[in-house]
């Protein structure tokens, strides 16, 4: 048996298809507890912080590290004590975080719930152009308004406190500093002043 | 009163009201019809239950949307489930049981025995209705009981009891430095003899699936940062983090319980599987009970963490802090070991 589908038909379905994976790109911003880098060649880097209310002894950090594997999903592997395997899928609003032994990292256990196994969707708070993220690796990091020391200072930020790389220039690097109260500061650094994120293990 | 409307049979088949918007089957015509006649002290007059909509009708139901339910643009139309009905019946269940005696019903006996049948059947919804909100506002009182059975702070007979529970796998000296560090020497009950709690909105919303984010702003919210404002303002004390936990488990009750972090060890709700409960009632439950409780569901739960269990077994106190707490878990291992050693000389 032959189906002929009009020419319309199919390219009303190519197009909601393209708009649908359009909808679910996994994009580089902040997601919450998540903040998350997906770089044009697809490589992707994130970075989870959280803690028990306001008096924090429990706290769960780990850093993501993967590739996409098409436009909305990516395989990946979150790094504390040791690597776990995973998943994050772009979502109408943000991204789907799925790892089968998420609460095995450290501080974890009663902060990231049971249901991260199969997927916890992260609402997107604010979209950026991250490239990859970082840390700061001096216990204070200017960030100047151009890409040399003479470049005027606007803001600091503090060792280990997490930015997205934007773009790279010689010995410069332009990064997104985004607050807890999520405000923005773009500004350079020297990318010798950052280091490659890492979970903070003791 | 929407949530309570929910397990009873539909009423109405189809929308009465606006021609052209609404059907208007007679029968579904004639319940209107008879609900209003019900509210006379609300809408001051009587209505024809024939059936048929007249632009007195129209009016009544206009009236009402606009008055009491503070519609902006009333469109004149009862839906069989929306907000125009569930209001209508929400006043209806107000009023005290009785015998309706419809005047027009007796000057028109043409078709009486069907009517007679179709109040009664309007009745018997409402009675049903009623019955449902009180079971509902039974609930929700509930969720504020006390429920203490036991003791509120950890006595030698809890150590002993969790000390089997683990199989007699853990040093009991161990779970006792564990329980005592990771417990902050909080007692896990309050001045209110409930467990100690903090509402986590995030989570909330989270496990609500948004629903509530707009309707209930300061329950159901995005995460920011540790401690957000509205964290601060849900749980300054514990009268406060209760209040969020009934506003939220009126709305949805599982949700509300899983959101929380309760007693002794502030275990977050949503691991109630973990602590080795099969429904959330029974972890809510156990959680009022005794300090006794909350360490068994505390051990059970660490136990599903192998790196936590292992560091139990082998008195690794660096460990037991960093697996439980994560990196930043100050000099929690020093207290342990220190707790440790006191306990073993036969102090504490």
């Amino acid at each position: 048996m032959k189906f002929n589908f009009p020419l319309f038909v199919v390219t009303a379905l190519l197009i909601s298809l393209n708009a649908y994976a359009e909808d679910h790109a996994l994009k580089s911003g902040v997601y919450e507890q998540l903040k998350l880098a997906v770089s044009s060649s697809g490589e992707v880097t994130g970075y989870y912080a959280d803690s028990m209310g306001d008096n924090a002894s429990q706290t769960c950090i780990f850093t993501l590290h993967g590739s996409r594997q098409s436009v909305g999903e990516a395989t990946i592997s979150a790094h504390s004590a040791q690597d776990y395997p995973g998943k994050l899928s772009g979502t109408d609003s943000g991204v789907m975080l799925t790892l089968p032994q998420g609460q095995q990292q450290p501080g974890c256990m009663n902060l990231l719930p049971p249901d991260v196994a199969t997927g916890i969707e992260f609402t997107r708070g604010l979209e950026t152009q991250w490239q990859t993220l970082a840390q700061a690796a001096a216990e204070k990091v200017y960030l100047h308004k151009s890409p040399a020391a003479d470049g005027g200072k606007k803001v600091w930020i503090i060792k280990n406190d997490v930015v997205g790389i934007i773009a790279k220039k010689e010995n410069w690097s332009q990064v997104q500093f985004v607050n807890d109260n999520g405000k923005s500061t773009i500004g350079w650094v020297e990318t010798s002043q950052l280091k490659t994120l890492t979970a903070a293990v003791r | 009163m929407s949530s309570s409307l929910k397990g009873l049979p539909q009423l109405l088949r189809s929308s009465v009201g606006t021609p052209g918007k609404a059907r208007n089957e007679p029968n579904d015509v004639k319940i209107v019809q008879y609900l209003f006649n019900k509210l006379k002290a609300v809408v001051q007059h009587d209505i024809d239950e024939d059936g048929i909509v007249s632009a007195g009708l129209i009016r009544t139901i206009s009236q009402f949307q606009t008055i009491h339910l503070k519609f902006h643009h009333p469109d004149g139309v009862i839906d069989p489930d929306g907000k125009s009905f569930k209001g209508l019946i929400a006043a209806a269940v107000k009023l005290p049981p009785q015998v309706s005696v419809n005047p027009f019903s007796l000057t028109r006996p043409l078709s009486s025995a069907s009517v007679n049948l179709l109040h009664a059947r309007v009745d018997n919804y409402l009675s049903k209705a009623r019955c449902t909100a009180a079971s509902e506002v039974i609930k929700q009182q509930a969720i504020m009981l006390p429920g203490i059975t036991g003791a509120t702070s950890l006595t030698e007979y809890d150590y002993q009891q969790a000390y089997e529970t683990l199989n007699r796998k853990i040093d009991i000296n161990i779970i006792k430095a564990f329980s005592i560090v990771e417990s902050g020497g909080r007692t896990g009950f309050n001045e209110m003899n409930l467990p100690k709690i903090a509402f986590e909105g995030h989570w909330f919303r989270k496990l609500t699936k948004m629903k509530y984010d707009y309707t209930h702003p300061s329950l159901s919210y995005r995460y920011k940062k540790k401690a957000q404002a509205e964290w601060q303002k849900n749980n300054s004390d514990q009268r406060s983090s209760w209040n969020a936990l009934k506003a939220a488990y009126a709305l949805d009750a599982n949700a509300a319980i899983q959101a929380a972090s309760w007693g002794m060890f502030q275990t977050m709700g949503f691991n109630y599987t973990m602590c080795g409960y099969k429904s959330i009632e029974h972890f809510l439950c156990d959680m009022k009970a005794s300090a006794g409780k909350h360490l068994e569901a505390f051990l059970i739960f660490c136990q599903k963490n192998v790196a936590l269990n292992d560091a139990m077994v082998n008195k690794d106190f660096y460990g037991m802090a960093y697996h439980y707490n994560g990196s930043d878990f100050g000099n929690y291992d020093q207290q342990m070991k220190r707790m440790y050693e006191s306990l073993n000389r036969g102090h504490a």
